[in-house]
């Protein structure tokens, strides 16, 4: 029989013996052990790195801050930057509010519910480089199934704008453009392509929609008939009662979704590499490149720790802003 | 009142159990064991030394090699070596020479020299140069500078290619073009492209004459046929932005602006730019005329042999000679990585491959020119390359441009590359390569910079 070991002193404070902390920390080592050397030393390492010029097939050499002063000056970082900023700065709202649409008209007591939920979590279980060869294909200018659908609802659209644009008097030229209509290449063109990647973002939100539907199904009837028996119609109800009860579920997908935005590299590794002409170069492909590319690990390292000093500064400020529109019930 | 925990059964807890122990048990029964290597003619290899061969290539080409070291694993008692296909060989070699554990002999790409050695990756073969096994001599003028760009011998030659220009002669015929007078100059190749394309009755794209992006590996090099040396040898610098590369990048941009990229990028999405495929634009009668190397011949036997006798090949145009004044040449090298554990049998393998019977056969197979100054006669009478006597005679050449050595090529040529493309999509060519100058101009001054800091500090190793 184990004696007892654990004693109180009346004031609130727990005593543990040597041997109790003893066992515990002994159950604890492996993981205290694996995250030592697999997460600690490598970021300690990786801090160090970053001040060095390294290739992993010389040893460092300390240059100081001279990583970290090249990325200010490299017009292919600050590009790299602007696009994952675009990207995020689209990406992470439109997703969201996608997300809450779909979780909303999944949570409707309909026939085939489950149907339903079920495809909308499909496209999540499909290998992100699987996701992309499918979807180059289906944004190929020539042959894929958008420009198939679109070619005749832009030419259509297209005719239609000439003949007002006809009666408004245009000029040739310009109702000549207004026929010629036509989709665009998508991948190919630098000007459409980051339009294209972030709209395979919206194919993977299955996650985020069942955490939202979660959220959803949480948010007690009554206030529904709360609401409904002070007026409230479908929108009121969705501005007064859903959207404030469902914040916390918001914030913690916005958060998730600012880091990930910031991480996102297989999508454009797969479908463009980064091009045509730098337009899909993001941040984590860039870094991947600089690393594994060109083993240029010290200023991958500093462009790393650069990346966390972004992603700690978004996330501190949604989270103070998070004070004036999460709602915790 | 709180539903009590669903129990486990004890005949679950039972099932579950016995399930793992016999998916454990077959495992080991039939689960993958180490393998035992085996001559090819079925015997164990016995008490020989295993050397790891890391090859790029597979299909045809990874057969042919595979068959010169099964002849080279018969001919001695001693060594045998282990042949693994690696993709992306360069960098996974570089990963393993810095973990320790490379292989003992790799296949490299000649742009990977000047990097393999600024990292001291490669063993010097001063053995091969010392013994005459491999000297100066060995080899056509431009391989040489490739396997010892610095004077010093680092790699053996394997199987070269030099770029020709591949006309259709169907095509030629049908645009009412003599269809054995390939372009002479640049202006009759933009003049013969714009006769050779055609336009659909919805005036959209049907065929080119000439594209510069097919295949599109080479763009950061157009230069070369305007007459700038990419690379200065003496300061380790870059000429980018000469005006040779001024002028090679407009007449590049000159297809973009007249075409529209929208209409050229619409016009190959139903390509493939891979050499081996039906559905290459050359080899699909798309595109006219291309700028490749001598092992296009094998693909277009392969993926359409209608065309196998009616395409011509010849030295692309000069803006400053006559076309073969200047070529743009390349080959994959065998190397020693540092650090390899079996450095005289690698050596021995290496001598072996180098035989010239055995080149040819690999040449042959590749349905390439031979990168030896002296070739037999049963190769060019048998090479099923039906051209095979241009390519050698380009390969004699004083005037080939390879790839830069240069430690920092792999990240040049994707910039160089890069700004290609921007080039393609309507940048201005001057200030785009105005640009690029200054910016390579520091990478290389740093790099200088950090090798002269690091020969100081001793840190090279």
């Amino acid at each position: 029989m184990s004696k007892a070991v654990n004693i109180a002193d009346g004031q609130g404070r727990l005593y543990i013996s040597w041997k109790d902390q003893l066992t515990g920390m002994a159950f604890a080592a492996p993981y205290l052990v694996g995250i030592c050397i697999f997460l600690l030393f490598p970021l300690a390492m990786s801090l160090y790195y970053s001040f060095c010029d390294y290739s992993m097939l010389q040893p460092p050499l300390w240059i100081g801050l001279d990583n970290y002063r090249h990325l200010l000056t490299d017009d292919t970082f600050h590009i790299a930057l602007i696009n994952t900023l675009i990207y995020a700065a689209i990406s992470v709202p439109c997703t969201l509010a996608w997300s809450i649409f779909l979780a909303i008209l999944l949570n409707r007591q309909i026939r085939s519910q489950g149907i339903y939920r079920t495809i909308i979590f499909l496209p999540t279980l499909v290998p992100l480089v699987a996701t992309g060869i499918i979807w180059n294909w289906l944004f190929n200018s020539d042959s894929g199934l958008i420009n198939y659908f679109l070619r005749p609802v832009l030419g259509l659209v297209g005719g239609i704008a000439a003949h007002v644009a006809a009666w408004l008097g245009a000029g040739p030229a310009t109702l000549q453009a207004l026929h010629d209509i036509s989709p665009p290449a998508w991948l190919g063109d630098p000007n459409w392509a980051m339009t294209a990647i972030i709209f395979v973002s919206f194919w993977g939100v299955g996650q985020t929609v069942v955490i939202f539907l979660a959220g959803l199904q949480d948010i007690p009837a009554e206030l529904y008939e709360a609401a409904q028996i002070d007026g409230a119609g479908s929108w009121g109800r969705l501005r007064h009662v859903t959207l404030p009860m469902l914040s916390p579920v918001i914030f913690f997908n916005l958060i998730m979704g600012i880091i990930g935005s910031w991480q996102f590299f297989d999508i454009p590794y797969v479908m463009t590499a980064g091009g045509p002409g730098r337009a899909t170069l993001v941040y984590s492909l860039y870094l991947f490149n600089a690393a594994f590319n060109e083993l240029r690990m010290g200023a991958a390292s500093a462009m790393a720790w650069i990346l966390f000093l972004i992603i700690l500064a978004l996330t501190a400020l949604a989270f103070w802003s998070a004070k004036k529109w999460v709602h915790y019930s | 009142m709180d539903k009590p925990l669903p129990q486990i059964s004890r005949l679950f807890t039972w099932l579950f159990s016995a399930m793992l122990v016999l998916g454990g048990a077959a495992l080991l029964v039939f689960g993958d064991k180490p393998k035992a290597y085996e001559l090819p003619n079925g015997q164990p290899i016995g008490q020989r030394t295993v050397i790891s061969f890391w090859e790029n290539w597979t299909g045809v080409e990874g057969q042919a090699m595979r068959d010169v070291v099964d002849k080279f694993n018969m001919s001695q008692n001693r060594i045998y070596v282990n042949t693994v296909e690696v993709s992306t060989i360069d960098i996974k070699t570089l990963i393993a020479v810095a973990g320790g554990d490379p292989p003992d002999i790799v296949t490299l790409w000649s742009g990977d020299m000047g990097q393999f050695i600024a990292y001291n990756a490669l063993t010097p073969l001063d053995s091969l140069e010392d013994h005459g096994i491999v000297t100066s001599h060995t080899y056509v003028p431009y391989i040489w500078r490739l396997c010892a760009p610095y004077g010093r011998l680092y790699a053996v030659a394997a199987t070269p290619e030099i770029n020709m220009l591949y006309w259709n002669k169907l095509l030629f015929a049908a645009a009412g073009l003599d269809p054995d007078k390939p372009p002479r100059t640049f202006d009759e190749l933009n003049e013969m492209s714009h006769r050779l394309t055609l336009y659909d009755s919805s005036g959209h794209l049907k065929q080119i004459g000439f594209l510069p992006i097919v295949p599109g590996w080479w763009n950061s090099m157009w230069g070369v046929y305007f007459g700038n040396h990419l690379y200065n040898y003496q300061t380790g610098y870059f000429n980018v932005d000469t005006p040779e590369q001024i002028a090679a990048y407009s007449w590049f941009a000159s297809f973009s602006k007249q075409l529209g990229f929208t209409a050229v990028d619409s016009f190959l999405s139903g390509s493939e730019q891979q050499f081996d495929s039906p559905l290459n634009p050359f080899m699909s009668g798309k595109v006219a005329m291309e700028l490749i190397g001598p092992y296009f011949s094998n693909f277009i036997k392969r993926n359409n042999p209608g065309l196998a006798g009616h395409y011509g090949i010849a030295p692309f145009p000069t803006s400053f000679g006559k076309p073969g004044d200047v070529y743009h040449g390349d080959c994959d090298l065998w190397g020693i990585p540092r650090g390899a554990k079996h450095v005289p049998e690698a050596m021995e393998a290496l001598q072996f491959f180098s035989e010239q019977d055995n080149i040819e056969y690999l040449c042959d197979k590749h349905c390439k020119p031979s990168p030896l100054m002296v070739v037999s006669r049963s190769f060019i009478a048998n090479n099923p390359n039906p051209y095979i006597e241009e390519f050698e005679q380009a390969m004699h050449s004083q005037n080939v441009e390879v790839l830069p050595p240069s430690p920092i090529w792999a990240r040049v040529n994707d910039e160089l590359a890069n700004a290609a493309q921007r080039i393609w999509y309507g940048a201005p060519v001057e200030e785009t390569l105005q640009q690029e100058q200054v910016l390579i101009n520091q990478w290389t001054s740093d790099a200088l910079r950090l090798q002269k800091l690091r020969a100081r500090q001793g840190t090279n190793e």
